[in-house]
């Protein structure tokens, strides 16, 4: 009973923080009292009628859309080598991959920045798409490659047997049977985009500012009560994608 | 002759596909393998390179200056202490979560908690850090109600402090301390226990004695994954910390954006990816030589 308990505190500690978000985000006053006296969508109307929030939002929209079919390519190829090729260095191939998640993001963020430089692609939506889909490729390969041990692989020898091609096999029998590992991991890797603000810092300029840019910024400058607006659609939108991800895969997502 | 035949049937095939597109399976190896060294791995290396030279050519002076100023080892002590504290506290709050999810029986409840600790892993991390700025406030949730009850007059300094970080970061690392514990717990055969309280042992005594040991190679991996990301975090820090909380993280973006001083900031760099790698160089060479942390009960 007293595990219980105190599971129960601990399971409140984690979603008191993000639960309470949502009716500060309907408050009609501007400093933040729980429970809020009154109720307006006043945050909302800013959020809708604000250039800066809006551009944010629909840039970051953009940049995660790109990322995620990038990185969900990029990542099925990654783990059909691992899967289907047989080569020496095969772990150090995998660790490779998987690498960027336990690398310091800020390290991965200067360094891109630096080499961005260089071709001039610092401050564009296709710098911000390269490098979330440098932090998004681990996580789809680890997810897709999980999909992919559950596979029968006889399946497959069976489609190529009957004389189909090794892309036509991929397209009419692997894809379809790991179908749902490769739309969650296209999933997570859009959320990992949407929420991308340490390399992105560096990454984006005066006119490629993402949404978590702009609340970052307005976060440390003053607390403009938008933000708990901002938020709650954040919060709806990831709880979203995960009720309609087929299959709560364990993916480890790493490095802020 | 009929056996024969249907053997060598995808043989030909085989043949005939690979006469047709050869080598084409390899790219995908290289064209992932390409892109990350193209756009991670050569960019890390040249930005890594200015800790060693500068226009004068190679010098040690910032790995020096790193190493020796008082200023610049404060802000790598309060990194590895926050680290470590964030760990310590994760790891106290998410050995229950762990512990509960293995031995519940109804499935409903494990799925709610799992569920919920995995949509907290992926809520955005400004979000969470804006909301613990929200409650932890001189006039925010916490101290508005212990205020209110009378159980203390002066508000809490509970932001811009230690306070402040490390509850933050806690509640943003959390997540991957319950999912690593839980992997490896799931797999202790729960027998064990039984057949020890069978014999007489208290249940407190088959846990310390049982279970815990069993458990200790998730422990092992928790902390450490922990561990590792706390060093490298940056945001939390940064909006519930003050002053005195600066992590290495911050520094380094200080020197990139407002002393544009790319030498030292490559060189901290450095020292916090040879700090994460040789932790977890560590944790591989125990994981391969002590049997108890193995990870495969």
């Amino acid at each position: 009973m007293f595990l219980r308990i105190s599971v129960f505190l601990i399971m409140t500690f984690m979603v008191a923080p993000i639960l309470i978000m949502i009716p500060l985000s309907f408050s009609s006053e501007v400093a933040f009292h729980f429970p809020p006296s009154g109720y307006s969508l006043q945050w909302y109307q800013n959020l809708w009628n604000d250039n800066q929030w809006m551009e944010g939002l629909m840039l970051s929209l953009i940049v995660a859309v790109s990322t995620a079919i990038l990185s969900t390519v990029l990542g099925i190829m990654a783990s059909l080598a691992v899967r289907k090729l047989e080569f020496p260095g095969k772990k150090i191939f995998m660790n490779l991959m998987v690498a960027p998640m336990v690398i310091p993001v800020i390290v991965a963020g200067i360094a891109m920045y630096h080499s961005f430089a260089q071709f001039k692609i610092n401050n564009t939506i296709v710098g911000l798409t390269l490098s979330h889909s440098i932090l998004a490729i681990p996580i789809v390969f680890v997810t897709v490659l999980a999909g992919l041990k559950g596979m029968d692989p006889n399946l497959e020898l069976a489609a190529q047997s009957l004389g189909s091609t090794p892309i036509g096999t991929f397209f009419k029998v692997t894809l379809p049977l790991i179908r749902s590992s490769v739309i969650s991991a296209g999933l997570f890797a859009f959320i990992t985009s949407l929420d991308e603000v340490v390399v992105t810092i560096f990454i984006s300029g005066s006119y490629t500012k993402t949404l978590p840019i702009v609340m970052w910024e307005n976060m440390r400058t003053q607390v403009d009560p938008t933000i708990a607006a901002v938020s709650t659609v954040l919060i709806v939108v990831t709880t979203a994608v995960f009720l309609f991800s087929p299959g709560l895969v364990q993916t480890k997502q790493v490095g802020k | 002759m009929e056996k024969t035949e249907i053997r060598t049937f995808p043989t030909i095939s085989q043949r005939h596909v690979s006469v047709r597109i050869p080598g084409l399976k390899w790219l995908l190896l290289v064209i992932p393998l390409i892109y990350t060294f193209l756009l991670l791995y050569f960019p890390i290396v040249n930005v890594l390179k200015l800790s060693f030279y500068d226009q004068t050519g190679f010098t040690l002076h910032y790995l020096q200056e790193i190493l020796t100023d008082m200023l610049y080892l404060k802000v790598l002590w309060i990194t590895v202490k926050t680290a470590f504290m964030v760990t310590v506290v994760t790891l106290v709050l998410s050995y229950p979560i762990a512990y509960l999810l293995v031995i519940m029986e109804s499935a409903k409840m494990k799925k709610l908690i799992l569920g919920i600790v995995m949509v907290t892993l992926w809520i955005s991390l400004l979000v969470r850090t804006f909301s613990w700025s929200v409650i932890l406030q001189d006039h925010g949730i916490i101290n508005d109600y212990l205020m209110k009850l009378n159980i203390i007059h002066e508000p809490l300094k509970l932001l811009y402090n230690n306070t402040g970080v490390i509850t933050g970061m806690t509640h943003i690392l959390l997540p991957y301390m319950v999912l690593s514990l839980y992997s490896v717990m799931e797999r202790i055969d729960l027998r064990l226990i039984q057949a020890a309280q069978g014999m007489g042992a208290r249940p407190w005594r088959s846990f310390v004695q049982i279970f815990f040991p069993l458990s200790l190679p998730g422990v092992m991996s928790g902390s450490l994954i922990v561990f590792v990301l706390g060093l490298g975090y940056f945001i939390t820090p940064a909006l519930l910390g003050g002053q005195d909380n600066m992590m290495i993280s911050k520094l380094i973006q200080q020197n990139i954006q407002n002393t544009l001083n790319w030498n030292l900031a490559s060189a901290l760099s450095i020292v916090l990816l040879a700090t994460t790698f040789l932790l977890l160089g560590f944790a591989y060479w125990i994981s391969r030589f002590s049997p108890i942390l193995k990870g495969d009960n």
